[in-house]
């Protein structure tokens, strides 16, 4: 029997957001199962999902085939890259839509960028395939598409679905177009045409698009079998598999580093030596021995990795920032670095005994990742700058959101025709997320869902549950940047932000798996509040000449720290927090550290903070799981709670080098392969038998740290967050109220709202005014010894309003009585009513109150 | 025994509707009598008390937590504030059955449970939800009418 060639091109998953039912994963899944050796991806002006798609065929053993939808000045085209430079074209054509708002790509854009591409006229998708009866157009609409064909000269295609079938034959045989036969899955099985009907209905009814669902539930990933029969046109089908062939050609650098290369060359390493050295001598003017040879070290590996380039950039991006005044940190494991942390100000890795081998070494495959910390209110200024100095080059990382349960109900009772008011009750009591366990589960294990009313309603249930996960848009990462060693085009689509920052179709994980450069550049609210407080100190003539280098042992901050008074402190404020600082009572900088190290799902899971908190008790034995690691288990009282601490141990014990050490940490995650396991377990023990020690001693040791490495934490993050936590604490022992002002002009600093914060300034002592038209301003002011509450309080009032009032009032002066007020500021009736229920005007004459009060209301 | 609401209650409740934060004192400052006549004392003075009492809590919700723990269970991790603090409280799977739906819902929370002190000086202190009372949360407005 002669099997059917013929492969699925025409493809959508749900990176088609709000079409698709499926990720690439179950794509790949169900052709596996189907028996195709290949399968294409073609999502609508995407290339979101491409890499995971690739990466899981390849894993599974099939064939990829990366296309795009795309719209074109003669109609809809399905683009397939057929290599690399057809990647990138396709990058640049889906980049062109977008920036034009999902536009037709013009001829001459099409033109400029066809190599490499391969292009299928979607007919049924066009009025071509859709007129009837009309030859003189499809004569006229055959002879336009003559001009695609030579755009792609011997990769022009004309798609084939069975509604269009007779017009396909003319136009082929008209122009001289190869048919390939297609069939627009948008789901997986018939079954689930629902479930695409039910997105397409979100479309509708809740982003108000117009928006059309296929017309019936054939459009799924049917068997070539099945395809051969509603189609039969061998030449058509085979196309399809000839064009899979083709498109072979493609192969992503997957696996591999690409760094941006600035063209510096050797003179890079030469500079970034220069650099450091300097910046050694100022900061430490006698620097010790030990910073010299680890500055030796660091340079030495960055050189060796090809990286200076990289470290010159992060260099550059911090001398904006210094110039411009923005308050700026690192955090994770790239604090451990001495370059680092003299590029970037941070904590001094040598006093703090932090290891570079956790951020960078010989044997990681992966870009280091330098994180940092803007005040968020400034940090689109760095971004800008950094987009703009490597303009072309440079993009931010984008994050797809996925529907979560409580997104899941609402927006499909939504699709599904419910009220407001019945969504609202539907949904009471459902959380966020589940935590791995689906909504019917949910709705049949927890407590506070026993008698919810939406279990009445298994329509409702069974779309929101198949919804919960799914992918369902495209937005920017919190502060990832990209920085290609090219053109940002040949690597991903771009789109623009609301902000008008360039925006790539690649996620994080995308990121890594392309070896790119990424640096988060990331917003803390903690630098804001920060800032904020020493404004208002500023300001009130108050400044304190310690908040130029707080102090590391204020016995009151550690005081205040041991009662648990920590509401507001970074880090350290949680419910959990408070109650394990009133159990560790920290008393220097270090149990801070420890703390916020302590605290997190790991240490927690893996029952660290016990053990730590009963062995600095003195209530349990402190002594470590070999004599031979008491120096590196002696700050934390034998418990391995920092993964620099595996890394020494490992090193330590077995002989392992740095590299190989942080290898065996990264293998002990909560995956563990079986195979991989018993490897290292091989591998430390011959390791530690060469050291000298038995057999008995390498078994136990490799348990304990075996059970003990997923759960630790990274000590050089905790360095550079203790710092930022420790003087948010010092503020707030020594200038409450700035501390308060700070956080409550921040947002959302922390865990507590606004008016937690502020009940809690009261019970200190703070004096509370409330909002006056006279008084307030737009944000949170010392006044006298209290606090001013700003306009914007008052419910409904809207920050415009408020900004008008306050505006008013600073040019023309205080308004001095209610009929004032209204005559020079045109506010309309409700906000008149909000101001007068709020006492915004009390002590404020009015001439007709009475009416006014009664007019109001 | 209930009577007119004082003023100054009348006024917090009125920033409750118009306002999103409490600027002339704390809701439960008004409410104390009553709440004392319960025998629903104040956390300052709870937190006195030895561990392993047997304590009535009552504050407004700020928030509940579910993080993951080590034996797999879902405990509820939930703060309250009252006008002397925040109040910890730990909810085992027991008490969520008749009270985890009450504490998503309500705007004030007052229970019992047992008071545990940990820590130095028993610095540390939660208490251990054991059972709510039902007439006792909801709205802020509501509680404050049962009660005054």
């Amino acid at each position: 029997m002669n099997m059917i060639e013929f492969v699925h091109l025409d493809v959508q998953s749900a990176y088609s957001f709000l079409w698709g039912t499926f990720t690439p994963e179950q794509l790949v899944a169900q052709a596996l199962q189907k028996g195709f050796k290949s399968v294409g991806l073609a999502d609508i002006w995407s290339l979101q999902g491409a890499v995971r798609f690739y990466k899981a065929a390849k894993r599974a053993g099939i064939r990829p085939v990366i296309g795009s939808r795309i719209e074109a000045d003669r109609g809809q085209l399905l683009l397939i890259a057929l290599s690399r430079q057809g990647y990138e074209n396709l990058c640049r054509l889906i980049s062109a839509g977008l920036q034009g708002r999902k536009g037709p790509v013009s001829m001459p854009v099409l033109s400029r960028y066809s190599r490499g591409l391969a292009a299928i006229f979607l007919l049924h998708e066009s009025p071509l395939g859709r007129r009837h009866g009309d030859e003189n157009g499809l004569e006229h609409g055959a002879g336009r598409l003559s001009d695609l064909k030579d755009i792609f000269p011997g990769n022009f295609y004309l798609g084939l679905v069975p509604a269009a079938m007779e017009r396909a034959r003319y136009i082929c045989s008209a122009i001289g177009v190869p048919p390939v036969a297609l069939n627009s899955a948008a789901f997986l099985t018939r079954e689930d045409y629902w479930l695409h009907r039910l997105l397409v209905d979100i479309q509708r009814r809740y982003h108000h698009r117009r928006a059309e669902p296929l017309g019936d539930d054939s459009f799924y990933l049917a068997g070539a079998g099945e395809m051969a029969r509603r189609l039969p046109w061998p030449e058509a089908l085979k196309n399809s598999a000839a064009i899979a062939e083709k498109a072979q050609g493609l192969s992503l650098p997957l696996g591999r580093l690409h760094p941006p290369c600035f063209q510096r060359g050797l003179e890079a390493d030469r500079m970034l030596a220069r650099r450091s050295i300097k910046l050694l001598a100022n900061r430490f003017k006698e620097a010790s021995y030990k910073h010299v040879i680890q500055l030796d070290k660091e340079l030495s590996c960055i050189k060796a990795k090809g990286l200076s380039d990289f470290f010159l950039l992060v260099d550059d991006v911090a001398r904006f920032a210094r110039k411009r005044r923005i308050i700026f940190s690192p955090r994770g494991s790239a604090v451990g670095s001495l370059v680092v942390s003299l590029l970037l100000d941070g904590p001094d890795p040598v006093a703090h005994d932090l290891l570079f081998e956790r951020f960078m070494n010989e044997g990681r495959g992966d870009m280091p990742d330098v994180d940092m910390d803007f005040d968020s209110e400034r940090r689109d200024e760095v971004l800008a700058w950094v987009l703009e100095r490597f303009k072309g080059q440079a993009a931010m990382v984008s994050t797809v959101h996925h529907f979560k349960v409580r997104s899941a109900v609402r927006l499909a009772a939504i699709a599904m025709g419910y009220s407001q008011e019945d969504i609202k009750h539907l949904s009471a009591c459902l959380p966020w997320s589940l935590r791995g366990i689906d909504l019917v589960t949910a709705l049949s294990t927890l407590p506070e869902l026993k008698n919810a009313p939406i279990k009445a309603h298994p329509r409702l249930v069974e779309g929101a549950s198949r919804l919960s996960g799914l992918p369902f848009q495209a937005s920017v990462h919190l502060g990832g940047v990209i920085v290609v060693p090219d053109k940002i085009e040949k690597w991903s689509p771009v789109f623009s932000s609301r902000k008008g920052f360039p925006v790539a179709q690649l996620d994080k994980d995308d990121v890594e798996d392309l070896g790119l450069l990424k640096l988060d550049l990331l917003g803390l609210r903690m630098h804001t509040a920060i800032r904020k407080a020493e404004e208002a100190l500023w300001r009130q003539g108050r400044w304190d000449e310690r908040l130029a280098a707080v102090p590391l042992d204020d016995k009151k901050t550690f005081w205040e720290l041991s009662q648990g008074d920590s509401l507001g402190v970074f880090q350290l404020e949680s419910p959990g927090q408070r109650q394990l600082l009133g159990k560790l009572r920290p008393g220097c900088f270090d149990d801070l550290v420890a703390e916020i190290s302590l605290f997190r799902p790991g240490p927690v899971e893996g029952d660290l903070v016990r053990r730590y908190v009963e062995r600095r008790a003195g209530r349990a034995s402190s002594r470590p799981i070999h004599d031979s690691l008491a120096n590196i288990l002696e700050e934390t009282y034998g418990v391995i709670v920092f993964q620099e601490q595996v890394l020494k141990v490992v090193h330590t014990f077995a002989g392992f080098s740095y590299a190989d050490a942080d290898a065996f940490r990264r293998a002990m995650t909560k995956k563990r392969s079986v195979m991989e396991m018993q490897r290292l377990k091989a591998a430390f023990i011959q390791g530690a038998l060469q050291k000298g020690h038995t057999l008995d001693e390498a078994q136990r040791v490799f348990e304990q740290v075996s059970a003990f490495a997923a759960y630790g934490f990274c000590k050089a993050h905790a360095v550079a967050f203790s710092h930022i936590a420790y003087k948010s604490a010092w503020l707030k022992t020594h200038h409450p109220r700035a501390f308060y002002i700070g956080m409550l002009n921040s947002g959302s600093v922390g865990s507590y709202p606004a008016w937690v914060i502020l009940n809690e300034a009261r019970r200190k002592g703070v004096r509370i005014y409330p909002p006056h038209v006279n008084h307030s301003g737009l944000e949170y002011e010392p006044d006298g010894n209290g606090i001013r509450v700003p306009l914007q309080v008052i419910r409904g009032i809207g920050s415009k309003n408020a900004h008008r009032i306050v505006a008013e009032r600073l040019r023309n002066g205080p308004f001095t009585s209610w009929e004032s007020l209204f005559k020079r500021v045109q506010l309309p009736r409700d906000i008149k009513a909000k101001l007068i229920f709020a006492k915004a005007l009390s002590g404020l004459p009015s001439m007709d109150e009475e009416r006014i009060y009664a007019r109001a209301a | 025994m209930q009577g007119r609401p004082d003023a100054g209650l009348k006024r917090v409740l009125s920033e409750r509707i118009n306002l999103e934060v409490f600027c002339s004192s704390h809701p439960f400052e008004h409410l104390r009598p009553a709440l004392d006549k319960r025998g629903i004392l104040p956390w300052a003075a709870i937190r006195q008390r030895p561990s392993g009492s047997l304590v009535r809590f009552s504050g407004l919700m700020i928030l509940v937590h579910t993080p993951p723990v080590r034996s797999g269970r879902r405990i509820m991790f939930v703060t309250l504030e009252d006008e002397t603090g925040l109040i910890d409280l730990v909810v085992f799977p027991s008490a969520q059955i008749k009270g985890a739906r009450l504490l998503f819902l309500s705007e004030v929370v007052t229970g019992s449970g047992i008071l545990k002190r940990e820590g130095y000086d028993g610095v540390s202190a939660i208490i251990v939800a054991k059972a709510f009372i039902p007439k006792l949360c909801g709205s802020l407005d509501k509680v404050a009418k049962t009660l005054v």
